[in-house]
């Protein structure tokens, strides 16, 4: 028997024992590659930072199939999964299990008649129960208790900033600790529309800029050379919509909107309106859900490329991942995503399928890091990064953690170091500073002494010339 | 050996006094050609200094794309260009520059700018950025420098009224674009004739 033989041999027992053993699906594998940039904004392969466990149906959970999912809440009180099942105009509750523990189709009004949903595309839920779901079919928005017991409807908010004929449409919907309500609407630019919680008009809030690329400016000076009538019929340059807002722990307002290159696509709206969280991207993205933790990681849920990245609160990427596909873990139309502590989950508006993405452990390594160094404790962040660099080497986020780890520590040589390996000019120009103020104090004396030794050696040689020119002088 | 000094000597002696030194340049001949291409030099060594030798904090090139024949071609490619119009112009407009004295004249044009780029590029790599400003009013010096060296120039070498002189200006600027437009022309032309023999190559010898 020649060896080629051999080897054939081998391969075809192997495969037939790999047969009998079949191939279980490991916990790491994930339908998608999982990236990070690099300095100059180029993808790099990264560990996963989530795999797909498992996709759930709504025949799973014994409600009948989802139609048309429109959004995902969490309430972290209650330990609650929220599902607005938009095509069957109900609202499902599911516990942290995924098993359904709820489901208001219909609700009562004050008054014991029925109110029917039409089509629910939001909601947000207050830690007692409280449920405000934004209805977009009958045009308000609904406030009743976890019994289903309607306590308000608040139509279209009067104000005059509004046509009294406008289609108020309101998809989204966030409630702050005094109960303060945030709607967005199909059509509203001028930001969310904000509400008292009498569901009186107070403002827009967090209203945008008009954003123009060049084109939009050339298209604008066009438009000044047409008639009134002919740039009418031409596209008004308003703000972008916003596609989705969410409530953080802390009571930040996080608004997402469909955009490109050069915009912000993601905002953490501070109460004066202007953006805390600067997060740029190459192309164009359709981000339609965010949600955000208490430490400020951002998770992002592109609908077109059905990417989720995931940011920390600078903005920095984490993972990028996802992607288009039947597969789970890849997406036709994800419309929305929650966090719950470890896990993920994202709804599909084509599939109707929630699925579930549990965080690996890598995931938790950068996590535990980006944590640690978020409630200050710079020194105990910087074993958890060198764990994710010797896991990562292109991670940027771990070498800018322990440049500012090192920083803190007044280390600068070493902050110096990392700052550069994550081309973080501003990081590393503060310990150039810190560093260099550092060595100049250390030389302060050598530095006076070889003045004074100078300043003495150029008086002498000017006296001893002196003598000289004297001598010759007197010599002649 | 004495020429390039003389010409060094030359050379410093108009960038403070421009009016003297190219009036020297002019009528006596003054000025090395040896010297200039060291200037040329010094300048092509200067825009690769300032991608690969930029304190980090100041450097923006991304040291996978730096190219040190891209480098060559642009600065001086760019340089030829500018000597070719300016000398086209010039003996379109009948002005008194001769090709030997306009070299010169553009030569110490880069002379400030180069020089102070160089201590640009080697404060660089000592400075943070809240210093970043002095460094940038040093190379805003730099260009003030070289654009009141290049108008006297023009003015002593060529001979015409100031507004000749930005006239001659505003036209080499315009006979830039057309070299341009005409070397692309050219590039595309041979490229198409590359094609054009390649598929005949290719057509003989998928038929032997």
């Amino acid at each position: 028997m020649n060896m080629g033989k051999k080897v054939s041999v081998l391969l075809l027992w192997g495969m037939l024992l790999s047969l009998l053993f079949p191939r279980t699906v490991l916990a790491s594998e994930a339908p998608y590659e999982t990236f990070t940039l690099d300095v100059w904004g180029n993808a790099v392969p990264s560990p996963n930072g989530y795999v797909p466990v498992r996709s759930i149906s709504g025949s799973q959970i014994g409600c009948g199939d989802f139609n048309n999912g429109a959004d995902l809440f969490y309430n972290a009180a209650r330990n609650m999964i929220y599902v607005v099942d938009a095509g069957n105009a109900r609202i499902l509750v599911l516990n942290e299990e995924m098993e359904l523990v709820g489901q208001y189709d219909r609700l009562t009004r004050p008054d014991g008649s029925e109110y029917v949903l039409s089509n629910p595309q939001g909601i947000f839920v207050q830690d007692d129960g409280t449920m405000y779901i934004a209805e977009s079919g009958n045009q308000e928005v609904v406030v009743c208790d976890a019994l289903g017991k309607i306590r308000q409807i608040f139509g279209s908010p009067e104000t005059t900033l509004i046509p009294v004929n406008f289609d108020y449409r309101p998809s989204k919907i966030a409630v702050d600790d005094r109960g303060r309500i945030y709607v967005l609407s199909k059509g509203v630019y001028q930001g969310m529309v904000y509400l008292e919680s009498d569901g009186s008009f107070i403002k827009f809030f967090g209203a945008r800029n008009v954003s123009m690329t060049w084109k939009d400016h050339l298209k604008k000076a066009w438009q000044k050379l047409l008639s009134d009538e002919a740039a009418a019929t031409m596209q008004a340059f308003v703000p972008l919509e916003y596609s989705n807002i969410f409530m953080d722990p802390q009571g930040y307002i996080y608004g997402t909107v469909i955009g490109e290159k050069g915009m912000d696509l993601v905002s953490r709206v501070n109460p004066v309106g202007i953006n805390a969280l600067p997060y740029k991207v190459n192309g164009r993205m359709s981000y339609i859900d965010v949600a955000a933790d208490e430490y400020g990681i951002v998770t992002l849920l592109d609908t077109k490329y059905g990417s989720i990245d995931q940011l920390n609160e600078n903005g920095k990427p984490l993972f990028m991942m996802g992607g288009q596909g039947d597969r789970a873990g890849l997406f036709r139309r994800p419309v929305s995503l929650i966090q719950v502590q470890s896990r993920l989950y994202v709804l599909d508006g084509d599939k109707n399928t929630i699925t579930e993405l549990e965080i690996t452990e890598f995931g938790r390594l950068v996590h535990n890091a980006v944590r640690l160094y978020n409630e200050g404790l710079y020194e105990e962040s910087i074993e958890p990064w060198k764990e994710v660099v010797r896991r990562n080497a292109n991670y940027l986020a771990a070498y800018i953690g322990l440049g500012k780890a090192y920083y803190q520590m007044e280390d600068y040589d070493t902050a110096m170091y990392y700052y550069r390996l994550a081309g973080d000019k501003e990081g590393y120009s503060l310990a150039y500073k810190e560093a260099s103020l550092i060595k100049i104090r250390n030389a302060f004396g050598a530095i006076v002494f070889c003045v004074a030794v100078l300043t003495a050696a150029v008086v002498l040689w000017k006296k001893y010339r002196v003598r000289i020119n004297l001598r010759k002088g007197a010599a002649a | 050996m004495n020429g390039l000094k003389e010409g060094a000597k030359q050379c410093r002696y108009t960038m403070f006094h421009p009016v003297n030194g190219f009036d020297q340049i002019k009528w006596n001949n003054a000025g090395s050609m040896l010297f200039c291409v060291l200037i040329l030099t010094a300048f092509f060594l200067v825009r690769v200094f300032d991608e690969a030798l930029m304190g980090f904090i100041f450097n923006t090139a991304n040291p996978e794309e730096i190219s040190v024949p891209s480098i060559f071609l642009i600065s001086m490619g760019g340089f030829a260009i500018c000597y070719v119009s300016n000398w086209a112009v010039s003996s379109l407009m009948f002005t008194e520059g001769k090709s030997r004295q306009v070299f010169v004249m553009l030569c110490y044009t880069l002379v400030p700018y180069t020089v102070c780029d160089l201590i640009y590029i080697f404060a660089s790599n000592f400075t943070n950025l809240e210093m970043k400003a002095f460094l940038t009013a040093l190379r805003v010096v730099g260009l003030l420098w070289s654009g009141l060296i290049l108008l006297i120039g023009e003015y002593y070498v060529h001979q015409l009224t100031a507004v000749k002189v930005f006239l001659n200006l505003v036209l080499t600027a315009a006979g830039i674009v057309i070299l341009l437009f005409l070397l692309l022309l050219g590039y595309s032309l041979v490229q198409q004739i590359y094609a054009f023999l390649y598929t005949i190559y290719n057509e003989i010898a998928f038929r032997l």
